[in-house]
C-alpha cells in the first residue's frame, strides 16, 4: 500500500498527541508531525522518543512556518535530532533566514513549494534558486499550493517537469483563497488530475485537509481519486491514446463520486493497440473507464506497473499465491537514504520480490541472458514457473544452478 | 531604477527610437508605482493587481499618452476594493499628477475595477460585452502589472489562455506532428480587431466627430499592431520548431506546453513580438526596416505636441487636406505595406493567414 496519512497540525492544532489518537484506528500508514508554530518545536522534539509511532511506515516532521532569527540556531539543533532519525523535515523556504546553515540537515531537508501569500518558493523558477543554495535538499510538493498559485496547473506542471525527481513527499489538500487548508473539493480533484501522472507513484501522501475525525477516511479516498486520471473506456477515447509504450489501468466507478475501483493494470509497447484489444476482449467484467501513462522504456514500465498494482490492488490481476510471495511495491522508505547498495527496500529492509507477471526480458537483465531459454522476452515469470513446475522464483533459480 | 528599465526593454527592438520609447515607458511605470506606494501604501495584494494598458504597457510612451489602468481582482469580492480604486482615482486626478499621467478616456473601460470571473468565463455569448472583450484581449496583448504584486495578474492571464485552449478540441494536426493554430484564441483576436474598427465608427457618431484624427491614426497603427502581434502569437504555435519538439502523447501536457508558449510570447510587447518574428520567418531587412521605421515615425508624431493637438482637433471632413494627417496616412501605408508582405507574401505565414485570417 502506498504511504498515506495526515499532518497532525491539520487534525489538531497545537496538539500532536490528540492528532495521533485520532489516527489510531484509521487506514493510514504515514504521519507528518507538525510543529507549525515555533513554540511547538521544542516539546515535539523532546517527546519524539516517547511517541507510539511503530505503525507508521513513513514519518516526517514539519518545521515551524516562521522562525525568529534568534531562534534559528536552536531550531536547527532540534531539527538535527530529527535528521538523526533519518526523517524528512519539511521546511518553508521563507522560514530560513540563513539557508546555507540548513544544509547541515543534508538530504533530510525537504523544501515545500509555497502558496500565493509567500515571497518565495511558489514557482519552478523560484524553487530552482533555492535548490541552487541547497542542492541536497528534496521537495515536498504541495499540490494544493501549486493549484492556488495557478489554477490552470501549468505552474504545477512546470515544477513537476523540473523537480519531479526531487520529490520526497506530497502535501494534498484544498487550499482556499485565504490560503487555508480545507477538505478536497471536486474543483481540486479535477485540477490535480491534470498533473497526477507526473507525481512519483511511491511518494508518501500527507493530507493537510482540516477535517473532523469521522471524515478522515473519506478524505483519504478523495486524495487518492484526485491523484489518478480516468477516461471513459470506448473506441473514441482510445483513439486519443497514442501508439506508444506505457502502462494503463482499467476501472469502474466506485460508490463515491469521482472515485474508481481498479479492475486491471497492465503495460504494453503499444497502448492504443492493447486498449483496443481489451475493449474487444475485456480482462475483467464491468470496465467503464481507463487511464494511460506513456513510459518509453521497459524498465520504467515494469516499475510503474508494479507500483500501480501495489497501490491500486486491481481485482483482475492474477497474483501468485502468498506462499510464493506477493510483490509489494511503491512503499516509500521511511529513511532519507536508500541503503548502502542503493537498491530500493521495503520498510522492513527487504528488497522487493518479483511478481508473477514480471517479463522474462526484465529478469534476464538481472539473472543472465540464458534465463528461461526457449521463451520469448515478453513471456511472464508466471509462465516460466508453471512450465518448470517451480513453486517460487527462488526455487526456479536454485534448480537452474 | 534607470538601469533596470533599460535592461528589461532595450534588447529586442531593432530601432533606437523604439528602444527609447520602451525605456521611457518602463521608467513611467516605475514612477507610477512609486507614486502609488508613497501615497496609498500597499495598493495591491496577492489577490489584486494594478494593471496598465495602452502605450504605457506596449512600451510606446509619448508625452501625450493616456494612463489606461484597471484594478484587477482575482479573489474574494470585498467592498474595500472600491475604496482602493477611488483612492487611486483621486490621486491620479490631482492636478500635479494629471500632468504626468493623463486620465483614461471617457468610455469607462479603464480607470475602475475588473473581476477575473467575467474575463475568464464570459468569452463569447451574450454576457461578453465590448468592455469585457477589451479587458481580456488587451490583458493578453498589451498589459503590464505595476509594482511587485503581480500574482493575480499572472493567474488571470494564465486562466484566460487556459480557457481558450480548453475549448479547442484538438491541439495537434491530424498527423500529430505539429500544434494547430489555437483557433478559439485567434478568432477572438480577429473579432477584437474588427470590434475596434466598428467601434471607431460608433465613437465618431457618439462624439460628433471629436477626436477623429487621433483615433484614426491609432487604428491605422497601434491597434493594427496589436492585431498583427496577436496573429503572430497564434501562428507561432504552429510554426515554432522548439514548441513542436515538445509534442507529447499526453493531452494535458500538450496544453501545458502550448499555454506556456503563448504566455512566454505575450510577455513581450507587440513590437517585440514582431521583432522576434523577423529572423525565424526570414523577413527581408527592407521589410523589417519599413515596418519599424514607420512605427518610429508614428510615435514621433504622437510625441510632438503640435502634431498631436492637430490630430486631436482633426475632423474627418478635413482629413484629405490636413498636412499632419497626410503624414500619418503615408506612415500608415508604409506600415501596412510591411505587414502585407509578412502576412501575405511570407511563405510560412501567408498560408496560415489564408487559412485562419479570413474564413
Amino acid at each position: 500500500m502506498r504511504s498515506i496519512g495526515f499532518s497532525t497540525g491539520a487534525l489538531a492544532r497545537d496538539d500532536f498527541h490528540r492528532a495521533l489518537r485520532m489516527l489510531a484506528d484509521k487506514d493510514v500508514n504515514a504521519v507528518e508531525l507538525s510543529a507549525l508554530r515555533q513554540h511547538e518545536l521544542t516539546p515535539l522534539v523532546e517527546q519524539l522518543g516517547q511517541l507510539q509511532l511503530a505503525r507508521f511506515q513513513y514519518i516526517s516532521v514539519h518545521a515551524p512556518s516562521a522562525i525568529e532569527r534568534s531562534f534559528e540556531p536552536i531550531a536547527l539543533e532540534l531539527l538535527s535530532q530529527v535528521a538523526a532519525r533519518n526523517w524528512p523535515i519539511i521546511v518553508h523556504p521563507d522560514a530560513m533566514s540563513t539557508p546555507e546553515e540548513w544544509a547541515r540537515l543534508g538530504d533530510c531537508l525537504c523544501i515545500e513549494n509555497m502558496d500565493k501569500r509567500k515571497p518565495a518558493g511558489q514557482t519552478a523558477k523560484s524553487l530552482a534558486e533555492i535548490f541552487q543554495v541547497l542542492p541536497k535538499a528534496s521537495l515536498c510538493f504541495d499540490i494544493g499550493h501549486a493549484r492556488q498559485v495557478d489554477p490552470t496547473m501549468s505552474e504545477a506542471w512546470a515544477i513537476l517537469q523540473r523537480f519531479r525527481n526531487k520529490i520526497k513527499q506530497l502535501h494534498v489538500s484544498e487550499v482556499n483563497t485565504q490560503s487555508k487548508h480545507d477538505s478536497i473539493s471536486l474543483e481540486s480533484i479535477l485540477a490535480f488530475q491534470k498533473v497526477s501522472h507526473l507525481l512519483p507513484a511511491d511518494a508518501p501522501i500527507i493530507l493537510e485537509s482540516r477535517v473532523k475525525e469521522p471524515a478522515i477516511n473519506g478524505e483519504i479516498q478523495s486524495a487518492l481519486a484526485a491523484l489518478t486520471r480516468f477516461q471513459t473506456f470506448n473506441e473514441r477515447t482510445i483513439k486519443t491514446v497514442y501508439e506508444v509504450e506505457g502502462v494503463y489501468g482499467l476501472a469502474q466507478p466506485a460508490s463515491a463520486p469521482n472515485h474508481f475501483a481498479i479492475l486491471y493494470v497492465g503495460q504494453s509497447p503499444n497502448l492504443r493497440e492493447r486498449l483496443n484489444d481489451h475493449l474487444n476482449n475485456p480482462p475483467a467484467p464491468g470496465i467503464t473507464h481507463f487511464f494511460a501513462e506513456s513510459i518509453d522504456n521497459e524498465e520504467g514500465r515494469d516499475l510503474r506497473e508494479r507500483q500501480l498494482i501495489a497501490e491500486l490492488k486491481p481485482v483482475g490481476i492474477p497474483y501468485f499465491p502468498s506462499k510464493v510471495g506477493t510483490f509489494i511495491a511503491g512503499r516509500a522508505t521511511n529513511s532519507c537514504n536508500h541503503g548502502l547498495d542503493d537498491r530500493r527496500r521495503e520498510a522492513d529492509g527487504e528488497i522487493p520480490r518479483k511478481r508473477g507477471d514480471t517479463l522474462v526480458g526484465t529478469l534476464r537483465r538481472e539473472y543472465g541472458e540464458d534465463l528461461a531459454e526457449g521463451l520469448r522476452s515478453d513471456a511472464r515469470l508466471g509462465t516460466v514457473l508453471r512450465e518448470t513446475d517451480s513453486n517460487s522464483p527462488s526455487k526456479y533459480l536454485k534448480r537452474r544452478r | 531604477m534607470v538601469g533596470l528599465a533599460t535592461k528589461r526593454t532595450s534588447t529586442k527592438l531593432p530601432n533606437p527610437g523604439l528602444r527609447q520609447a520602451s525605456i521611457e515607458a518602463a521608467l513611467k511605470r516605475e514612477e507610477l508605482d512609486r507614486l502609488l506606494s508613497a501615497e496609498i501604501g500597499r495598493y495591491a495584494s496577492e489577490d489584486t493587481s494594478l494593471v496598465v494598458f495602452g502605450s504605457l504597457a506596449r512600451g510606446e510612451w509619448t508625452s501625450g499618452s493616456d494612463l489606461d489602468w484597471t484594478y484587477l481582482i482575482d479573489g474574494e469580492a470585498n467592498s474595500d476594493h472600491l475604496v482602493i480604486v477611488q483612492k487611486i482615482q483621486r490621486l491620479l486626478e490631482q492636478k500635479k499628477n494629471k500632468k504626468k499621467f493623463r486620465p483614461p478616456g471617457p468610455t469607462g473601460t479603464f480607470g475602475n475595477l475588473a473581476f477575473s470571473h467575467d474575463i475568464i468565463h464570459q468569452i463569447g455569448g451574450q454576457h461578453d460585452t465590448n468592455k469585457n472583450t477589451t479587458w481580456r484581449i488587451l490583458l493578453l496583448l498589451e498589459s503590464r502589472a505595476i509594482g511587485k504584486n503581480t500574482e493575480a495578474y499572472e493567474r488571470v492571464i494564465r486562466g484566460v489562455i487556459g480557457r481558450y485552449l480548453a475549448e479547442d478540441n484538438h491541439q495537434l494536426t491530424h498527423d500529430l506532428q505539429k500544434y494547430r493554430v489555437p483557433r478559439f484564441l485567434l478568432n477572438d483576436i480577429v473579432r477584437f480587431w474588427r470590434t475596434m474598427a466598428v467601434d471607431f465608427a460608433s465613437k465618431q457618431r457618439d462624439r460628433g466627430g471629436e477626436g477623429w484624427g487621433l483615433r484614426n491614426a491609432k487604428l491605422r497603427m497601434s491597434r493594427k499592431l496589436i492585431f498583427a502581434s496577436g496573429m503572430l502569437v497564434c501562428f507561432g504555435a504552429h510554426l515554432d520548431p522548439a514548441l513542436q519538439k515538445k509534442i507529447s502523447t499526453d493531452n494535458n501536457e500538450l496544453k501545458f506546453h502550448l499555454l506556456q508558449h503563448i504566455r512566454d510570447n505575450v510577455k513581450l510587447t507587440p513590437l517585440e513580438i514582431l521583432a522576434k518574428s523577423i529572423g525565424p520567418y526570414s523577413i527581408p531587412n527592407a521589410i523589417s526596416k519599413e515596418l519599424f521605421d514607420s512605427y518610429t515615425k508614428f510615435l514621433k508624431v504622437l510625441d510632438d505636441k503640435d502634431d498631436r493637438k492637430a490630430l486631436e482637433n482633426l475632423r474627418s471632413e478635413d482629413s484629405r487636406t490636413d498636412p499632419t494627417f497626410k503624414r500619418i496616412r503615408g506612415i500608415s501605408e508604409s506600415f501596412e505595406h510591411a505587414l502585407d508582405y509578412i502576412f501575405f507574401e511570407n511563405p510560412q505565414i501567408a498560408a496560415l493567414t489564408r487559412k485562419y485570417g479570413v474564413f
